[in-house]
């Protein structure tokens, strides 16, 4: 018979658990859909963003604080404003939507929910993708685009091989930090839908708090964090060997 | 002489070869000007509304925010940022932060330069030793 104080050690039971758990098989396709969706949105935009801000003068000064706000702002903080901004009785998003006809409630509707953290997300990141590119649209030397205009290239020419190839290294970064980032997402989803409704927002981070701290499920959350961590590593390093091998590929002499 | 610096005085583009006259040119430049500023402005305008949203609310009574739907503050108040202040149990929240962020940040650098001092030496020390003929990598 084992007593209270008798030890032994259990194998990989607990990671048989965790990677047969419904629940948290959920969350990470949850997890992953919602990485993959802010991405394809706030890289885009970011490198929309970054095209269409001024270059020079008091306005690119300007344009640049304003942009840099949401940075600044606490993960909480963001939270809150956006849960306040999203009711229906004293928010602005709320009551203009309710106002408008749509029946929009962040508390019933599961959708409603998703899309409403989605652009917090945008909201709060796409800063970081355009300030990184605009960054890397400085550093292009002008010769390039008075070469350019010597071959009367159109836009979308100078954008595609002028713009994007020389944007690749900072876009690398943008999309590494981004997809880390949104991976451990906790602090906003918690204060803006608390993972409800149901559990249709509840991500990998706010599982392994309710399994670790909510019900003192000590062995498997360890072994879920070791997991967590195993697959943003894998997938960051996965992503990074690709597009440098890819880089590779393009131009023998290494690194562009 | 034909001077190509004469001719282009004033204009962005090759001139010379171009089928579009100036005009048309500087037309579509400015249209292209004025819808890039008109999206970032739209942009920025979205991006500023929960934040103000935020503002006119540290700016209402509660009874106001409760009551009615006012999009900027009708009776102006400053209430909420004296109560922040003077309540301990608000306050110390940001002296605890600030605290937490000095040390963080004494250590941090007490810990980093030197490592990063380690690391720039042993870098430097691996180029100088290391001839022309060993392969990076």
């Amino acid at each position: 018979m084992l007593g209270p104080n008798a030890r032994f050690f259990t194998g990989t039971e607990w990671f048989h658990s965790i990677l047969n758990d419904s629940a948290l098989r959920d969350a990470f396709v949850r997890q992953i859909l919602f990485s993959l969706t802010i991405l394809a949105i706030q890289v885009p935009l970011g490198i929309g963003i970054a095209l269409i801000m001024p270059k020079r003068g008091w306005q690119a000064s300007a344009v640049l604080i304003l942009i840099t706000l949401p940075l600044l702002i606490p993960w909480n903080v963001v939270g809150s404003i956006w849960q306040i901004f999203t009711r229906g009785d004293i928010g602005l998003m709320g009551y203009g939507l309710r106002e408008l006809g749509i029946n929009y409630n962040i508390t019933r509707n599961s959708g409603d929910a998703w899309a409403t953290i989605i652009l917090m997300d945008v909201w709060h990141w796409t800063p970081l993708v355009a300030m990184l590119c605009y960054s890397g649209l400085r550093s292009i030397p002008e010769a390039y685009y008075q070469a350019a205009r010597i071959d009367r290239a159109s836009k979308w020419a100078i954008f595609r091989y002028i713009q994007l190839p020389k944007l690749t290294n900072v876009l690398v970064i943008a999309v590494l930090l981004r997809f880390m980032h949104s991976f451990m997402i906790y602090a906003e989803p918690f204060v803006l839908t608390g993972g409800g409704p149901g559990s249709s927002t509840t991500f990998l981070s706010q599982s392994l708090a309710t399994m670790a701290i909510g019900q003192q499920d000590l062995g498997p959350s360890a072994a879920f964090s070791i997991i967590y961590f195993l697959v943003i590593l894998l997938v960051s390093w996965v992503f990074y060997t690709t597009i440098m091998h890819m880089q590779k590929d393009k131009n023998p002499h290494g690194g562009a | 002489m034909y001077r190509l610096d004469n001719a282009q005085q004033g204009e962005k583009y090759n001139t010379i070869f171009s089928r579009t006259t100036p005009a048309q040119r500087r037309k579509r430049n400015a249209r292209s000007r004025f819808r890039s500023r008109f999206l970032l402005g739209l942009y920025l305008f979205l991006m500023i509304l929960p934040i103000y949203w935020l503002i006119n609310m540290s700016l209402q009574t509660n009874s106001e925010i409760l009551g009615s739907m006012t999009l900027w503050p009708k009776n102006l108040t400053f209430d909420n940022y004296i109560g922040i202040f003077t309540n301990s149990s608000w306050y110390m929240g940001y002296v605890n932060s600030m605290l937490y962020v000095a040390l963080n940040m004494l250590i941090t650098i007490c810990v980093a330069l030197p490592a990063a001092y380690a690391s720039a030496a042993t870098a430097l020390l691996a180029i100088s030793t290391c001839s022309s003929g060993c392969s990076p990598t």
